[in-house]
């Protein structure tokens, strides 16, 4: 059996002292020091104070008012939660979502199971969107400024301003008016996109995106001649290589090639599993999780990918238009052997193989590696093109340099900024900061008041997804209505409102999709094909295509205008949610399946003399509302992804000076998004900015990533702080050394160091400090991801990083005696091995066989457990803010979490192995176990932590005094301590908006008590509670944590052990199943399926 | 040696004694008693904002709780009855009542009628009403005779060891479940009840903390 090494951190590999230190102390260093020194004198006086405050308050806690509804809805039962389809939109891509609500508030998002694209999968950033709607720093009135001051002015004045705005330009054609926009995926934006332009003709519309994707666009048009979408489908491919994709991270479409990747890496369910190249610049979570990976600097890529698509065309037996370039820096033996290895893989896999392209890599690597998919016969077997919307819409940094053009000639007279800070966002060779200020009239609609919004002219708070109507689409294309979960908190303007106002339309978002909804999407479905007349519009949409409007004639119309005025989502997801649900789902078999010939209009159909006798007035559901209804409450509109499209590649044409070799003297820089702020869009939000990043476990800040040999080149280590010049912007930033970067190359995370974000991303003219570094500045328009020939200088400073690698490590050095067969916490094999001997992973554990000091309980009843697939998991980090988001897990800061104070109920361990400067890497999320035998139940003094009859650790937070004795007995360090009041904040009247993000359902806990994953125990009762309503038992499958409801791989399954057919029974008895540390005969009830990698045997030593 | 008390201070001393012991236990029994929830919960009896009286709409004009009360069989809370629910009767009955002015505000206004809280559980405890009164723990049990309150108190102390006390034992106050909401039930019709009640030995009430501690 293998016997590797694993390793966390470089810090361990050398077992340096502070990594011992950290192995050894439950607590870190100080860790149960205050915060800053309290002296002993004004802590007795503060001790005085509580004390006096105790006496006076009454022997009642506060009286407490009930609040019910004037005219309760039909449907509506207090304090139950509902779940109601939506969508989330990033980056021009939508994230199919079911949003819980209770009594009207949205607390918790899950991913919509429905959506035929992404599955149920979410994302970090989509569960932590949630505590953004409830951000006090949200902007919440409209400014104007003048000069350097901003005032606060009504909306009356706004509509003034607007209603001018929009006669000036109707005088002058839109002369002067400019729009920069993110990209506008939302089909209704686009078709008022197209709308403002017919109306203003002289005005131009920008898109831009900081991470943008436009390479895939202009790669595609070079090789087939005009822009299509990959949609790329891992369930039928074999051999994959990724090349700098992180395809199950941040590219587009991920979410979905996620799940396929859990499924497609099963050994139980896969007689051949999917096999994973990865050719990248940083370790991503692809590289990662992939069973070859070959580290090369940025620009290497596109050389790497020549040499091995001519070696693929040779093996196929045609020959390269193109010479492979002379230079080959990267052609180490191990990349020369790679070239050979995975083309031969790919070959063979023919039909079955595919190459993917990263979206930060240049257009033509697409152009290349999309003309090898071709020959490689993979289109419309394991690569689908799509058409794409916009064909001729122009890139993102060219639109960008456009407007910068159009200020800089003062061509722009007014700027309209919708949702986008290009101040903070563009590359720094634009310089943006200053251009704005060239602009006469600024207009700025946004979340927050931000770098951009300081200095425009007008800043117009924006309505968060979960405030406003709207539609997006996924990356497939299929279309989902956005639905308002709750009222603007902050009277917020959506996007489609700011259009309609520069439209002089009225502002009623909710018409306008329902009118985009009533012209279809433009695919070929009975759902959505041909126009359907919505019976309660009376006037026509912009952009409307005449002949509907000729349709709509010809047929009567349908003239009155009764608009549902619901402000708030009226459609809840799933037939049991109530009337409105029910009705739709009795008739979405019959409406949708069958099209309707004589109600083709969506008027509503007549009514029979004998209803209306009994029931006057009485109007059934139209054909539009029954659709409408059936699409808002599945979450996307039937059959409206785009089109495939039919493409034939030229060879492409190959500019071989773009291949030149890398400097080897200077350093590379590349630029990711870590999966956590985005774009910098979300640097307010704390879950975010605490998430510990995937392989640096870096928390609160970005750093520089650099390998260990090229640090040891510069003489670096971490925190040390280093300037960056070269770029025309010297930039400091500490480094942080990270194994598995290419040599010579470093990474560096977009979206950190906003001055103007908020208390929690920083913001300087507030004196609040700035987490991490601003990059952007480095960026250039041409190069977005890379910046070449820079120089790295050390300054001889330190900067403190928090990272949470070293925290919570499991102690197994005091076993040195059994080391040899000590069973690894962390198991893998091949697919191989592990076919030869399936028993091989539970045997990597030898013992005596286990006696038990204590009586053990039997159950009779539920026996809750969990098992987590380590062949699916990919690191994402979507549970752990999951479980945040789920349990009120508090923040606590980068000051706190360098003391290993981080209060996360689940933690992502990630293990190396192998050599520092090309490891494998192995990830293991780890929370409480609910031991059977319990170490931490048997130390408790008082009680606090009890075992229930079904097999739960129950923590009773009121009879917890704080001795922290069940973490120390913990062998799994999953138990947090609450060292302080995390929730004080919320006393400010000003924070009150942020308890409404609490899950109602479970306790926010005091100073002093200790705290622990719970296996969502709310959820385990309630769905006992719907059970016993409904009269039957509970089935599997009803019960979902927080945790395994976000995971877009499905790595995490929960369920009764007691019931044999459960799916966590099934998996628990699979061979691979093994339990962590369970010689310690604790028996945790969540257990493990050992990670089964299949790699390539013409690649061992590789 | 100097004398600090006079020696007559000798026949003070038990008395001193007494008067000591005698403050500890009256300290214990203050404590024990004075902050029990019998006394300082039991009995709590706030002024609601309209004068709705149970004992004439349930003692005397017989309206079953679950009139106003109306989900409390299918979730957690029994709910509060919308301004609506009022009107239903009082947009005809009593329509220019002065003691129903807050009502009718509501009703003109949209605002919700501010009552107050009367049995108000700490915030770390979850109390589903739907798993008791489909399991035939009556309204009476818990709220007392609603039907006897012009205005309403709590009846219960609602402590945790007297939760916990129906837990271990349930049988003597579970009802057949069609009858959960009869308030005049005497003590031998309960026994009865008890003795003939099929799903009374069925109900397994749960002692875990997690049942009601998340």
């Amino acid at each position: 059996m293998i016997e590797k090494e694993y390793w966390r951190s470089l810090n361990e590999l050398a077992e340096t002292e502070e990594f011992q230190s950290f192995m050894h102390r439950e607590f870190p260093d100080a860790a149960q020091e205050p915060p800053g020194s309290l002296e002993r004198r004004r802590f007795l006086q503060l001790m005085g104070a509580s004390l006096s405050l105790a006496g006076l308050s009454a022997c009642r806690w506060p009286e407490e008012k009930i609040l019910p509804f004037s005219r309760r809805p039909d449907d509506f039962v207090p304090g139950e939660a509902k779940a109601y389809a939506s969508a989330m939109e990033l980056g021009g891509e939508a994230l199919g979502l079911a949003i819980t609500a209770r009594d009207g508030r949205p607390v918790k998002i899950e991913g919509n199971a429905k959506h035929p694209f992404t599955r149920g999968g979410t994302s970090a950033y989509a569960q932590a969107s949630i505590l953004e709607l409830y951000d006090p720093d949200r902007s919440q009135k409209i400014l104007r400024s003048h000069g350097d001051a901003a005032q606060a002015v009504g909306r009356d004045q706004l509509d003034v301003f607007l209603a001018k705005l929009a006669e000036d330009n109707v005088a002058t054609g839109g002369d002067g008016l400019r729009i920069l926009s993110g990209q506008v995926g939302s089909p209704t934006l686009a078709r008022l996109k197209d709308g403002v332009l017919a109306k203003y003709p002289r005005a131009r519309w920008f898109e831009y995106e900081s991470l943008s994707t436009d390479a895939i666009r202009e790669g595609t048009r070079s090789l087939f001649g005009r822009p299509v979408r990959p949609r790329y489908d891992l369930n039928a491919a074999d051999v994959v290589l990724a090349l700098d994709a992180d395809i199950l991270g941040t590219e587009p479409g991920a979410l979905a090639m996620m799940r396929a990747w859990g499924e497609r890496r099963r050994p139980e369910t896969n007689e051949v599993m999917l096999r994973l190249y990865a050719a990248e610049s940083r370790l991503s979570n692809t590289g990662a999780q992939a069973d070859h990976r070959l580290p090369l600097k940025f620009q290497d890529v596109g050389g790497f990918l020549l040499a091995l698509s001519a070696e693929i065309l040779q093996q196929l037996g045609t020959r390269a238009s193109w010479a492979a370039p002379t230079s080959t820096s990267w052609a180490s033996p191990k990349a020369a052997k790679w070239v050979k290895a995975v083309a031969a893989d790919l070959v063979a896999h023919r039909g079955r193989a595919l190459i993917i392209p990263g979206y930060r890599q240049p257009a033509q690597v697409h152009a290349i590696a999309h003309f090898v998919n071709t020959m490689l016969d993979a289109t419309d077997k394991v690569v689908h093109y799509l058409e794409t919307p916009d064909p001729a819409r122009p890139t993102h940094f060219d639109a960008l340099n456009d407007l910068a053009k159009d200020i800089e000639s003062g061509q722009a007279k007014t700027l309209v900024m919708i949702e986008s800070n290009p101040v903070y966002q563009a590359p720094g060779d634009l310089g943006f900061a200053k251009l704005i200020e060239k602009v006469p009239t600024s207009i700025h609609l946004g979340l927050y008041v931000d770098e951009t919004a300081e200095k425009s002219g007008w800043h117009i708070p924006a309505a968060h997804f979960l405030e406003r109507w709207g539609d997006a689409r996924s990356w497939d294309g299929t279309v989902s209505i956005v639905q308002p979960l709750i009222k603007p908190l902050y009277n917020g303007l959506s996007a489609i409102e700011l259009c309609l106002a520069l439209l002089q339309q009225p502002q009623d978002a909710e018409r306008e999709v329902r009118a985009t909804f009533s012209l279809g999407y433009g695919a070929a479905s009975p759902a959505t094909a041909g126009a359907l007349e919505d019976p309660h519009d009376d006037k026509h949409p912009v952009g409307r295509p005449a002949s509907v409007e000729r349709v709509a004639k010809e047929r009567g119309g349908a003239a009155t205008d009764t608009k549902a005025t619901a402000s708030v989502a009226s459609a809840p997801l799933g037939a049991a949610g109530g009337a409105a649900g029910a009705a739709a789902a009795a008739s979405a078999a019959a409406g949708v399946a069958s099209p309707v010939s004589t109600e083709e209009s969506g008027a509503s159909p007549a009514v029979s003399p004998a209803v209306a006798s009994v029931l006057p007035g009485y109007q059934p559901i139209s054909v539009f509302d029954r659709r409408w209804r059936i699409a808002l409450r599945d979450g996307f509109v039937d059959g409206s992804a785009f089109n495939r499209a039919v493409v034939t590649a030229a060879s492409p044409s190959v500019d071989l000076a773009a291949f030149k070799e890398a400097e080897k003297a200077s350093i590379e820089i590349t630029f990711f998004d870590d999966q956590k702020l985005y774009d910098g869009r979300f640097a307010n939000n704390a879950w975010l900015q605490e998430t510990p990043e995937f392989i640096t476990k870096l928390t609160w800040d970005n750093a520089l990533l650099l390998s260990p040999t090229t640090a040891a080149q510069y003489g670096v280590t971490d925190e040390d702080l280093v300037k960056i010049s070269g770029s025309g912007v010297d930039v400091s930033l500490p480094v942080l050394v990270v194994p598995g970067q290419p040599e010579g190359s470093a990474a560096i995370a977009l979206g950190y160091g906003r001055r103007s974000a908020g208390i929690v991303g920083g913001h300087e003219k507030a004196g609040v400090g700035v987490a991490g570094f601003d990059t952007t500045s480095m960026r250039r328009s041409a190069t977005p991801y890379a910046s070449h020939g820079l120089n790295l200088a050390k300054l001889g400073r330190k900067y403190p990083l928090a990272s949470t690698q070293d925290h919570f490590a499991i102690d197994d050095l005091g076993r040195e005696e059994i080391e040899k067969r000590a069973p690894r916490l962390i198991r893998e094999a091949t697919q191989e091995e592990y076919a030869k001997n399936p028993g091989a992973i539970r045997e990597m554990e030898h013992g005596p066989a286990l006696l038990s000091l204590f009586q053990e309980r039997e159950s009779d009843g539920h026996r809750w457990g969990l098992a987590v697939d380590l062949s699916a998991c990919v690191g994402c980090n979507a549970c752990v803010v999951a479980c945040q988001s789920e349990n009120n897990v508090p923040v606590v800061g980068k000051d706190q979490v360098r003391r290993g104070r981080e209060m996360h109920w689940m933690r992502i361990d990630r293990y190396f192995k192998g050599p520092a400067d090309e490891p494998e890497v192995a990830v293991q999320p780890v929370a409480c176990m609910q031991c059977e035998n319990a170490p931490c139940e048997q130390v408790c003094p008082v009680a606090a932590t009890m075992h229930s009859a079904e097999g739960l650790n129950d923590m009773v937070y009121n009879r917890c005094i704080g001795t922290r004795y069940c973490s120390n007995n913990c062998p799994y360090k999953v138990r947090r301590f609450n060292f302080f009041n995390y929730h004080l904040d919320l006393k400010e009247p000003e924070n009150r908006v942020k308890t409404m993000v609490f899950n109602p359902e479970v306790t926010v806990r005091a100073r002093g008590v200790m705290e622990k994953c719970t296996y969502c125990v709310q959820r385990i009762q309630a769905a006992k509670h719907t059970s016993r309503l409904d009269g039957r038992p509970i089935a599997d499958g009803d019960i979902t944590p927080a945790c395994a409801s976000a995971c877009p791989s499905q790595a995490i399954v929960f369920g009764d052990l007691a019931d044999p057919n459960s799916r966590v029974s099934k998996a628990h008895a699979v061979a691979r199943a093994y339990a962590m540390l369970a010689e310690l005969n604790v028996k945790p009830r969540t257990q493990y399926l050992a990670r089964i990698r299949n790699p390539n045997p013409a690649l061992k030593g590789a | 040696m100097k004398r600090v008390f006079p020696p007559w201070t000798n026949h003070l001393r038990p008395l001193s004694a007494m008067a000591v012991g005698g403050g500890v236990l009256y300290a214990a029994l203050v404590v024990t008693f004075g902050f029990s929830p019998w006394a300082v919960d039991v009995g709590y009896q706030p002024k609601q904002p309209v004068p709705y009286s149970h004992t004439l709409h349930v003692g005397q004009l017989g309206l079953d709780c679950r009139y106003c009360h109306n989900t409390v069989d299918r979730a957690k809370f029994a709910a509060i009855p919308a301004t609506e629910t009022c009107m239903a009767c009082h947009a005809r009955i009593r329509d220019e009542s002065p003691k129903l002015t807050a009502v009718r505000e509501s009703w003109a206004t949209g605002q919700p009628v501010p009552w107050v809280k009367v049995h108000d559980l700490p915030d770390y405890a979850y109390f589903d009403h739907s798993a008791h009164v489909t399991k035939g723990v009556p309204c009476v049990a818990c709220h007392g005779r609603v039907d006897q309150m012009d205005v309403v108190h709590q009846a219960q102390p609602l402590s945790m060891g007297w939760c916990l006390s129906c837990h271990r034992n349930p049988g003597p106050n579970l009802r057949p479940v069609d009858l959960v909401t009869k308030m005049d039930w005497s003590e031998t019709a309960v026994a009865a009840a008890a003795a003939n009640n099929p799903s009374a030995g069925s109900v397994k009430p749960s002692t875990d903390c997690s049942t009601c501690h998340r």
